[in-house]
This record gives structure tokens, sequence and C-alpha cells, in this order.
């Protein structure tokens, strides 16, 4: 089924629109001009004749001149060339020429004016005429103008043979091109249907090898699309994720409340219960404010220098006898001179807090956990790395996902926003958060930029 | 409780902030640094309930939660080490609040 899209058939319309006019200019064009060029040329054979005939009138007089018209009005090709030469008297002395009606002046008689010896070409529908005195006399010579009508014949023929042979080619090629050019639009709409439809996963396909914009499109097409999907994934993800997060601890706390309401007399411990359930779910409301706050960037305000080796010394402090409980080693290494960066301390310790826990938390008893203050290339660099299961290659970009977690971990405690919100910090101080292997384990690596002067 | 520029004494709890030395019952107790000021802390506050908040911003300049209990577990080790070993107890859970320091 021909369905030309309006887009290929109007452009196709519009341009044999305009082929069609400039092949009409171009034939007007080609016709007169050929017209003008072979009236000038037969002039030019007149005129070489006439040319002839005085300089023999000149050398050899009158009668050489009567016998060399007669030759020159006999020799001649379908009678094209018609001669006549008249005395003083006016009478015909040589020539072809039987009757001429009207005078010979205007330079062209028509055909039914005029009376030839001889048959002339069927196609003479007159003649072009020369008056010329020679000596006493007078000399009359004519072309007929059939040689200009085949000229223009066979023009013609050519010119709309080939507007015809390239309207038919153009049309085709145009629909063609038109269908092919459709098929992908198409192939992208539909595409794009699909995705409204709720269909994300959808791209278009990239058939043939052509490198052409329409490819170029399909690409940022495709490219956007997987973007979105990306984006829409976690916010769905997110959602999902704070839902189930804070569904239990609200579910605890209404048991717990149900069944205080059912009593007459509160008991504390229910109350204090039920205060710690409502103290889990704001905490992870302020955690997902905290790492919005931070991703809008105010804080970097409050930005002053900071030694790090102060903020890890501090975090091994505070994490060092936890650790020791659980059966695992932490350690702390930091170089001789002062490493700053210009931060926020606060949330630098949170960093590493972050970092320390995280580890603490998804490894087991056994496992050694450090925390290193370093620098490379005057770029300040906190580490923190364990000796555990580590981080599969394939979750690395995941884990700073809000609520990420990883297959095993989901049933550990924390509520999954410790990387996010590390990620948050690392970004507000310009810093690179990147996970790596540790030999065997886990290596958390923030680096900061190099301390401008 | 005295709260001089040198020394902080509950009972029989004695803590030099000068030496950095404490001692209960005159029996001196070897102690770190970190549960030495988790101790001056706790001290200076006696009487009043201290929460794990108050703890972990004063004593260790966190201002943030973290998950872990590490308020716990300093005080269970400060525990081990200034009460366990004798007859009275100083330092005082509250519960849903803190802790709290007094006779």
């Amino acid at each position: 089924m021909l369905r030309l899209g309006r887009t290929s058939l109007r452009l196709s319309l519009q341009f044999a629109f305009l082929y069609s006019v400039l092949s009409a200019i171009i034939f007007v064009g080609a016709y007169w001009f050929t017209n003008y060029e072979v009236r000038d040329w037969l002039h030019d054979q007149m005129i070489s004749d006439q040319t002839i005939l005085f300089s023999i009138y000149d050398k050899n007089g009158i009668n050489d001149l009567i016998k060399s018209v007669e030759v020159m009005a006999d020799v001649n090709f379908e009678n094209a060339r018609i001669f006549q030469l008249v005395g003083e008297d006016g009478t015909v002395l040589a020539g072809n020429i039987s009757q001429l009606d009207g005078s010979a002046s205007g330079g062209y008689i028509s055909v039914d004016r005029i009376k030839i010896d001889g048959e002339p070409s069927d196609e003479v529908s007159g003649y072009w005429i020369m008056q010329n005195s020679v000596g006493p006399y007078t000399l009359l010579q004519g072309t007929g103008d059939h040689v200009i009508a085949e000229v223009l014949e066979a023009l013609g023929i050519t010119l709309v043979a080939g507007f015809i042979l390239i309207m038919a080619l153009g049309t085709f090629a145009g629909v063609w091109v038109g269908r092919l050019t459709e098929r992908r639009i198409e192939s992208i709409s539909g595409t794009m249907e699909r995705v409204s439809a709720g269909q994300l996963s959808a791209r278009v396909s990239l058939d043939g090898a052509s490198n052409d914009d329409l490819s170029r499109v399909t690409n940022s097409i495709n490219a956007t699309l997987e973007q979105l999907e990306n984006l829409v994934e976690s916010q769905v993800q997110i959602s999902n994720d704070i839902a189930h997060d804070l569904r239990t601890p609200l579910q605890r706390l209404r048991q717990r409340l149900e069944k205080m309401s059912y009593q007459d007399v509160v008991d504390p411990m229910d109350a204090s219960a039920a205060l710690e359930q409502t103290e889990d779910v704001i905490s992870t409301f302020n955690a997902l404010l905290r790492i919005a706050q931070l991703e809008a960037g105010d804080r970097r305000e409050r930005f002053q220098p900071t030694d790090l080796t102060n903020v890890v010394t501090n975090v091994h402090e505070v994490f060092e006898p936890s650790a020791e409980e659980g059966g695992q080693f932490l350690h702390m290494k930091a170089p001789k001179q002062l490493v700053t960066v210009l931060g926020d301390p606060d949330l630098l310790m949170q960093l590493v807090s972050n970092l320390v826990e995280n580890s603490l938390r998804h490894t087991p008893e056994g496992t050694s956990i450090e925390i290193e203050v370093s620098q490379l290339d005057e770029c300040p660099i906190l580490s923190v790395s364990d000796t555990g299961p580590g981080i599969a290659p394939e979750d690395r970009d995941k884990v700073f996902r809000r609520f990420y977690r990883g297959e095993q971990s989901r049933t550990t405690g924390g509520n999954g926003l410790g990387l996010s919100l590390c990620k948050a910090i690392s970004e507000l101080h310009h810093a690179r958060i990147e996970i790596s292997d540790n030999v065997s384990g886990l290596r958390v690596e923030v680096r900061f930029p190099r301390a401008k002067q | 409780m005295q709260a001089e520029e040198t020394r902080l004494q509950i009972v029989d709890l004695e803590v030099d902030l000068i030496k950095h030395t404490v001692s209960r019952a005159g029996t001196a107790i070897q102690i770190q640094p970190r549960e030495f000021r988790l101790l001056v802390y706790l001290m200076r506050n006696a009487e009043r309930v201290v929460t794990r908040t108050m703890l972990l911003e004063s004593v260790w300049d966190f201002h943030f939660d973290p998950k872990t209990n590490v308020v716990e577990t300093h005080i269970s080790r400060l525990r081990n080490k200034i009460d366990k070993p004798f007859d009275r107890q100083l330092i005082h859970t509250v519960r849903g609040s803190g802790y709290s320091m007094h006779a």
C-alpha cells in the first residue's frame, strides 16, 4: 500500500512543480536561442551566396551572373534556397521563383504567397527573403524555414522526452526515498508511542549502516530514552524502598499503640518502645532531607580549612570499641604532615563515620578495617579499606543510590542511605568517591581536589 | 560534687584534670584518653540526664547519629573500669533518655 506521508508527498509535488517551471523557462530559452542562432546562420549563408554572385557579376558581367543564378537555383537540396534575378524593366532573368505575390519587403514571405519551381519541402511555411541591387539588376534570395522547423522539432522532442523521463524517474525516486524515510520515521514515532504508553525499555532499532541525519537523531533518541529509563527506575526504586523501609517501623509503632490503647494504664516500656520506632522513621527522613540539602549545595558557604587527620582520629576513637566488640580490627594511618581540606568538618566526620560503619556492618568477625589519610599529587585522599567480601563490580555504581542494598545486605541493619550520603558529601566538597578492590576486600577512596593557594 | 578547676569528685571517685588520673576508693584506674573525656563530661553533668545526642556532640563532636551503638559501647567500657569492680554504681542508665551520673 503506497501510503505517502504528507511530508514526502508534499515535497515531491513541490519538487515536480519547481522542476516544471524551470524546465518551461529552459525550453523557452532554448527554443528562442536556437531559433535565433539558426536564422543567423541561414542569413550568413545567404550573404555568402550573395558575395559569390556579386563577385561573378563584377568580374564576368551579367551573362555569367545569369548562369550562376540558374546553377545555384538548380543545385540545392529540397529547394530550400530560392533565387530570382530581375532586370531593370522587371523581367525575370533567372531563378526558381515562378510567382511572387506582393512585395518582397519585410524579410519574410509565407509559402502561400510564393510559388517556386519544383516541390518545396512539406515543412516549409515561408521563406526568409533578402533583396539587393547588383548593378542595375535586382537579386532576390530566400531560404526556406523548414531547416529551423526541423532543428526545433528535434530540440523540442528531446526536451519534452527528457522532461517526461526526469519527472517519471524523479517521482519514483522521491516516492521510494520517501518510503524509506517514512519507514524510519514510523519506527521512531512507534517507539516513542510505546515509551509514552509506559514501556521505557523501548528503543529505536538502527538497521542499515547509513550514517545520516536520521541515524544521528535515532542515536540521540536512544541515549535520551536510556537516561530516562535510568532516572525513572531509580525514582521508582527510591519510592519503593522508602515505602518498604518506613513500613516496618510504622507497623511496629501501630502495633505498640494498639496494644497501649487496650490498656488502662500506660506502661512506660511500651511508650519508650513506641518512641524508638518514631525515632527510626524520623531519622530516615532526616537522612533523606540531608542528602537533598547537600545536593543543593547550601553548606559550601560554611567551609573552613579542616585537618583530615583530626577527623580520622576522632572517628577511629569513636568506633574502635564497637569494632573490638564485633571481633573486628579498626586501624588508622595518617602522615606526619598536615593534610587539610577546605570543607565542613561535621560532614567530613559523617562521611568517614558512614564508611567505617559500612565496613563494620558488612564484614564478618576477624575483618581488618583501615582508615587512611594520604596525599597524592597534592590531592588529599581519605580512604577506608577492609578485608571483607567487598562489593561486586557490577554493583559498584548502584551502591551510591539512595536505599540501594546488595542482595546479601538486605537483611543487615541500617537504612541504605549511608553511601548515598557519602556521595553527596563528597560532591559538595568537589571530591570524587570511588570503590575499588582492596587486594581482597573493599576499598572506598575519596579524592579531594588540589588545595588552592 | 565539687566542681573545682583541677579536680572532680563524686563519692569516692576522683579525677585529676591536670594530671589526667582517675582513682576510686584510693585505687588508681588506668584509663584511656577517650574514656577520660567521657568520664569528665558525665561528672561535670552529674545529677542530670545526659542523652546520647549530647554525648555524641560534646565528647566526640559528632553532629549526627551513627546507627551503630557507639555510645553504649563506650559507656560499657567505662563502667567496666570505674563501676564494676566497686560496690556502688555511679553511672546509671535512664530508660528512653540516656545516662546519668550520681551517687
